[in-house]
Order: C-alpha cells, then structure tokens, then sequence
C-alpha cells in the first residue's frame, strides 16, 4: 500500500486527514478567512488599503525619520561618588511624549576619569525599557561611544511605544568604588527621533 | 447547510469546566465555535523555551521564531515559572511575555506583559477546580503565511529565570510538501487550496449574508 506523503509536523508515518476527508463548512470558513487575509497583503497591507494616497514603498519612519519627526538627545551624568555600591542607579531616562512612537538609534556609555579597566566588572549599565532590560544591554561591562561619536544600536534601532519609559542605569562594584575617581562622572545617553503615530 | 450539531470536544465533556456565562473563559470558548467545528484542524501546542532546562539569565530577554502551517490560528497561551533544579512550579513574578507576527511586524501581546497574566498555578488545589488551565484569546488570532511567529520572554529579575511558555495552536492539516503520492485519488482540501478562492458549490461570498463571520 502507498503511503501518503508526511506533511510538515505530522508524526512519520501518520495520514494527514486533509489528504483523506473532505473540508466541512467550518474549515472552508477558516481557509476562505486565510485567503482573505493574504489578499490583503498582498494588496500593500492594510496601511495601503486603508491609506491609498500614501506611497508604495515608502521607508517606515522607525527606519528614516519622516519630516514630521523630532530628533532628541537624552544625555545625563552623575558623580562616581554619589553611587552607591551594588546599587542600579539612573543616570538619564526620558518618557516618550503623547501621541508619538519613538526610536532610540545610538547610545553611550563612559567613565570621564582614569583607571576604568575594561570588561572587569567595575561598572555596569543597563538599559531599561518600562519592565523589561533590553536585550543584549542589560549588563554593559565596557564603556559603549562617546559624546563625539556615539554607539549604533545593534539592530540599528529600538522601537519605543507612546508613553514608555526609557532608562540607563549604572552599577557600582567594589572594584569601582576603591579603584574609581569619586570627583569624575559616569555618562550616559540616547539618540534617535519621535515620530507621531 | 445542514443544521449545526452540539460541540462535542473537550470543552463540552469536561464536567470541571462550570459554564458561567458572564465569565471571560466562557465567552472565549464560544468564540472558539468555528475552530471547533472545522474537521481539518489539529491543536498544536508549542513549548518555550525549547529547552525545558534552558534558563533566561538575569537582565536578559529569551527571542524565538516559531514556524507554524500558514493558517494556524493561536487560541490560547499558559506560562509558568519554575524553582531552580527542583522543576517545582511558583507563582511567575519576573517573566515578560511579547508575541509577534514575525511577517506584519502586527503584535498579537501590544507590549510586554507579565507572565502572571498567563499563569495557571494556583496554591490551592481547590482553586484550580472549573479552571481552564490555557489562557484563551478573546478571538483566536490567525496566523498568515508564512506563518512565522517572533515570541520574546524577558527576565527583569536580577537573577536567572526558569518558565515556560505554551502557545496553543489550531493547525490546518494541509499538505505542504509537494503533491499527493496517491495520485488519482481526490484531495479535496489542496484543490481548494489552489484555486486560491475556495467556494464550493452553495457556499457563500465573503460578504454575503454570512453574518460577516467569515
């Protein structure tokens, strides 16, 4: 007896029923809601067909900023010897205004004094969006840009939602505290734009 | 249309599910009435992580691209928390859960939720009795071709994390690995499939009288 073909995650050697019964009402119902939904993208999406009159191919604004947009710069410092040793401490946050998404596409983070070694555990950043650390900075051992010529995002942006709450953290270690200059300053900061929605 | 039959599945013959109307799970299952009728659907359930003993370090967030049958509809979640080498369930408090449709970017969770939100662990054993273990959407939420889904479990704890995340799917059983071996024999379904408009004979338009459900 042949076999039917094994379908994508069928357990081998299983018949998939689609291959055997006929779909009822219900299922043509489901599948018609499918097809329905990739004519749509096909169309552009729903953007397109709910908005004709805007282009085709145009780049989203988390990717180029859109005239309408509002560049920001979000930079802070605090004195070493304010820190407070194995504590997270905000150095700058800033809330996405009303009726606008954001982006963050460059960050820094940096020591102004001597004796910071690097990836030693001395200092720690992070950043923080509302809840969650974000991913692959939420434990910053070295220091990330400068104030001349800061860090590209990895991803080359972060999308922020209206009203999110952004923070840049540091963290001091013992390591710090005794090797650290407590006069000098940590700083940190975010570059990217606001867009309305 | 012949006349629609009662549901018989696991919602309907479970005696612990107490029908109560004006509750949440109640009005979620009966939206789920299509889903349940359709014969060519089979519930998949997905794990994440996909290593149980995988653990979200601290400040860390865990990314995973799932990939179902384009067409698979998302009708439930449930997620846990786990105490260390022990496996032994706690009530979650550190886990954020994002899920996205990895093709429209469209978010099916708009933003980071707590896991909490989708936890089914109870103190109390007599908590749980008429309990639905899953959490179910309010509709369940199709996912188009080609039917990647982006699901991120974040860990705003300053120490590691162990949970797991189930996201419940109706999967259509459609053949997508070349043609049918069997050759003569008729497949309805995939014929369906190709025209790419799937009208049978007596069905009706999408926006026909249909009650805009399909």
């Amino acid at each position: 007896m042949a076999y039917p073909r094994i379908s994508r995650g069928f357990p081998y050697g299983t018949v998939n029923p689609a291959q055997l019964i006929p779909p009822n009402p219900w299922t043509e119902c489901l599948i018609r809601e499918q097809f329905m939904w990739e004519n749509i993208t096909r169309l552009g999406g729903l953007d397109r067909l709910c908005c004709p009159a805007k282009q085709s191919g145009e780049n989203p604004p988390f990717i180029v900023m859109p005239p309408e947009g509002r560049t920001y710069k979000s930079i802070g410092s605090v004195l070493v010897g304010d820190l407070v040793q194995g504590t997270d401490t905000v150095v700058t946050s800033f809330r996405v205004p009303t009726g606008y998404d954001s982006v963050i596409t460059q960050v820094l983070n940096l020591y102004t004094g001597a004796g910071f070694i690097e990836g030693s555990g001395m200092l720690t950043w992070r950043i923080r969006i509302n809840s969650p650390w974000l991913k692959n900075y939420g434990a910053i051992d070295t220091t990330l840009g400068s104030l001349q010529s800061p860090c590209m995002i990895n991803r080359g942006s972060v999308q922020l939602m209206e009203h999110s709450l952004v923070r840049y953290y540091v963290n001091i270690s013992a390591a710090g505290v005794a090797a650290l200059d407590p006069t000098q300053r940590i700083v940190c900061g975010f570059f990217g734009w606001h867009y309305p929605q | 249309m012949e006349m629609a039959q009662g549901i018989q599945d696991g919602f309907a013959l479970n005696a612990g599910i107490r029908m109560q109307p004006y509750r949440y799970v109640d009005a979620c299952i009966a939206q789920l009435n299509v889903l349940r009728r359709a014969n060519l659907y089979r519930c998949r359930i997905i794990v994440l992580p996909d290593a149980q003993d995988l653990i979200i370090p601290a400040y860390e967030t865990f990314e995973y691209q799932m990939e179902v049958n384009p067409g698979a509809y998302l009708w439930a979640l449930q997620y846990t928390e786990y105490e260390g080498e022990s496996y032994v369930q706690i009530a979650p408090a550190n886990g954020l859960i994002r899920v996205t449709d990895a093709c429209t970017g469209i978010s099916l969770i708009n933003d980071f939720a707590f896991g909490a939100a989708f936890d089914s662990h109870s103190t109390s054993p007599a908590n749980t009795r008429g309990k639905l273990l899953q959490f179910p959407l309010t509709v369940p939420r199709m996912i188009p071709t080609p039917g990647q889904v982006n699901v991120e479990i974040a860990n705003q704890d300053t120490s590691s994390l162990r949970c797991q995340l189930l996201l419940y799917f109706a999967e259509p059983c459609a053949v997508i690995e070349g043609p049918d071996v069997r050759g003569s024999v008729d497949n309805p379904t995939m014929s369906l499939i190709r025209e790419g408009y799937p009208f049978r004979p007596g069905s009706r338009p999408i926006n026909g009288s249909n009650g805009g459900n399909c």
